[in-house]
């Protein structure tokens, strides 16, 4: 860029009237590109960027998109290979293994990301409370997170699961559960953290309140670490999800959940094992998906890394 | 005490400390960073805090906005406020708007003390909108934009319209304190207390915030409480010192006349170990020894064990402050007329000109 500007003959920079506050190149350029062009910006992030627009729009037009319904059976068609009919082959009672797994992102869509949204909320409060209140508060919250982590979130999942009864709302509850110490325990420690910070004693001199530093000083510098663990986690809660349709217990059938496909698909895997390829394959686009868009979304929330590039630095 | 310095006590105070005692925990032993310390800031003055690192200082400054960290624990005294408002004792609410309504404080790093993630602006608003009480509508909103650019101009910010919109890291340092300064400003706080402002900064930087501060105490009133390691910065900016070592308040009076004739043997080391060009050639004065430890009591004069001049009676008896001199109250035993010592170990060049009470 500078070798550009100097190369013009008279641009009308002088020495005298340099612009002291004028930023750097890059800085401004990404304050034009804005917050969807620096989430394009890197390979990681357009790749992400596209898997979970294509899921989101999976989700809501599946129906449209199928070839089939998710419950067509086909008993002509059983266990078949990828064929032009159907694309990625069919299951034990000839349903279209595609059109179930698009129907099934529907049901990964309304279970695993609500259920870890839920799971960041309630564990960023009790976060907050703890590590910023410190004191019994805090002995509270740790008490009653490492209560919970000390379970398999698939096994405590599970035996809430049989306590409530399974229900698609409750799925997300109990995942949503499963998942909150995590939460809970990270963003105590980025509390514990930020806390220390010359900027929150600042800000207590100037007289904000205890909800106003909780709520609009630490918060905004804690999200960015948390939103990386989202994007983690939400595909571990499609996995939780599916493991529990595996044992039965999420999604109740004929409705297609990627668990449910695999766990399908796993009786008949030596004789088609295309059911468990293609679920698995899906499951695990999603993951690679949600974890760069993850990590694109935590370098545009983070405004320290913003005009940062890291191809470039 | 304005009294005894022939001077009529209507000097009215801003902020009277008594007697206030401060106390750190950590498992299993008590640090009493603070024994008893009184001190008088009147209206209008730049009082400079000084003393080396562990002497107390900053403990001081935070204790009066109650900003002490989490082991931190005011036993006793009071932190009286205008002469009526008792900081140890006001509820939590009452003490949030004192902070930086009455009292605004801003602190040593400027580069961590705006919060990364904010817009200058949003931050400059944020703070008007935190003590405007209930819900804020959008023509205050627009009021105290326009407020926060003037305070920026104020401070020396001329392009107040692009920085709000800028966040911290695209800052100076010295640009930074001037926004912090601003936001400290924005209530028009009676006391400014300014925990050594320009230690992190580089000595042209120093001089600019320096003169800001002298211009803001100069066209708003202001009374300041300066807290610095630095001398040469007490010189050029306070009315008045107080030198702290240990906890407890050594010497204080008038810059002009402790600088001159420094009545405690420890402010005269203070000033021998700063650089001047007269030293040009030879190597710096030191005080040797180091600050005692504050677990558990100390015994006699807490300077004792560094002091040149230290007698029996400075290992055994605490000494009380006097006025000696031009300076208003010195704790040692060789100023003290009643202590049977008065100048038994300082030489003749420390020594003051006796000057009658009055």
């Amino acid at each position: 860029m500078a070798l550009l500007g100097s190369a013009r003959p008279d641009d009308g920079i002088g020495l005298l009237d340099l612009d002291i506050t004028a930023q750097p190149p890059s800085t401004r350029r990404a304050r034009t590109r804005g917050a969807v062009g620096s989430l394009l910006a890197t390979p990681g992030g357009t790749i992400g960027t596209v898997i979970v627009l294509g899921l989101i729009v999976l989700a809501i037009f599946g129906p449209e998109l199928a070839p089939y319904s998710f419950s067509a059976i086909d008993v002509n068609a059983t266990l078949q290979g990828p064929s032009l009919h159907h694309l990625l082959g069919t299951d034990q009672l000839g349903r279209d293994i595609l059109s179930r797994l698009i129907y099934g992102t529907r049901i990964e869509m309304e279970v695993a990301v609500p259920a870890v949204a839920c799971a960041l909320a309630c564990g960023l409060i009790l976060g907050l409370l703890g590590g910023y209140l410190g004191g019994l508060v805090d002995n509270v919250v740790v008490l009653v997170t490492d209560t919970f982590q000390s379970f398999p979130a698939i096994i405590l999942a599970l035996a809430l699961l049989v306590v409530v009864g399974s229900s698609l709302r409750n799925l997300v509850i109990v995942i949503a559960i499963a998942f909150l110490p995590n939460y809970a325990r990270t963003s105590r420690a980025l509390v514990l953290s930020v806390k220390q910070n010359q900027y929150i004693l600042a800000e207590r001199a100037l007289g904000a309140s205890r909800l106003r530093i909780m709520v609009r000083h630490i918060t905004p510098n804690i999200v960015a670490p948390l939103f990386i663990l989202l994007a983690m986690d939400t595909p571990s809660a499609i996995t939780v999800e599916a493991g529990l349709s595996f044992l039965g217990l999420g999604v109740r059938p004929p409705n297609p959940s990627w668990g449910a496909i695999l766990s399908d698909g796993f009786n008949s895997i030596y004789q088609a094992p295309w059911a468990v390829l293609f679920a698995s394959l899906t499951l695990a686009i999603a993951t690679i998906g949600f974890l760069c868009f993850g990590e694109a979304l935590r370098d545009v929330l983070d405004p320290r890394l913003r005009g940062v590039s890291r191809w470039r630095a | 005490m304005a009294s005894l310095n022939g001077r009529p006590a209507v000097d009215e105070a801003v902020l009277d400390i008594q007697d206030l005692a401060v106390e750190y925990r950590s498992r299993g032993s008590v640090m009493r960073v603070l024994p008893g310390v009184d001190l008088t800031i009147t209206r209008g003055q730049v009082v400079g805090l000084v003393g080396e690192s562990g002497s107390g200082k900053s403990t001081l400054a935070l204790a009066v906005l109650r900003l002490l960290p989490a082991n931190g624990k005011i036993t006793a005294g009071r932190i009286v406020l205008d002469g009526t408002t008792d900081l140890t004792s006001i509820s939590r609410e009452q003490l949030r708007r004192v902070r930086g309504e009455k009292v605004a404080m801003i602190f040593q790093d400027p580069l961590t003390s705006l919060n990364p993630t904010f817009k200058i602006g949003r931050q400059m608003i944020d703070v008007q909108t935190a003590h405007a009480g209930g819900r804020v509508r959008w023509p205050d909103r627009k009021q105290f934009r326009q407020r926060a650019m003037a305070l920026l101009h104020e401070v020396g910010l001329p392009d107040a319209d692009q920085l709000m919109g800028s966040y911290p890291h695209q800052l100076s340092g010295g640009m930074r304190q001037r926004v912090m300064t601003a936001m400290a400003l924005s209530l028009e706080p009676e006391l400014l207390i300014a925990d050594e402002p320009t230690s992190a900064l580089d000595v042209t930087t120093e001089a600019q915030i320096l003169g800001l501060l002298r211009q803001i105490k100069a066209s708003r009133d202001l009374t300041i409480l300066f807290v610095t390691h630095d001398l040469s910065v007490v010189a050029e900016i306070c009315d008045r010192v107080v030198v702290m070592y240990a906890g407890q308040v050594m010497e204080q009076g008038e810059v002009a006349d402790v600088f001159r004739e420094p009545q405690h043997p420890y402010t005269s080391a203070l000033l021998d170990a700063v650089a001047t060009r007269s030293h040009r050639g030879q190597p710096l004065n030191t005080i040797p020894g180091r600050v005692p430890s504050l677990i558990g009591q100390i015994k006699g004069c807490r300077f004792a064990s560094r002091c040149s001049y230290a007698q029996d009676v400075c290992r055994a008896e605490e000494p009380r402050p006097v006025a000696s001199g031009s300076s208003e109250a010195v704790r040692c035993h060789m100023r003290d007329p009643q202590s049977g010592y008065e100048h038994a170990g300082l030489p003749s060049a420390a020594a003051p000109k006796v000057v009658p009470p009055p």
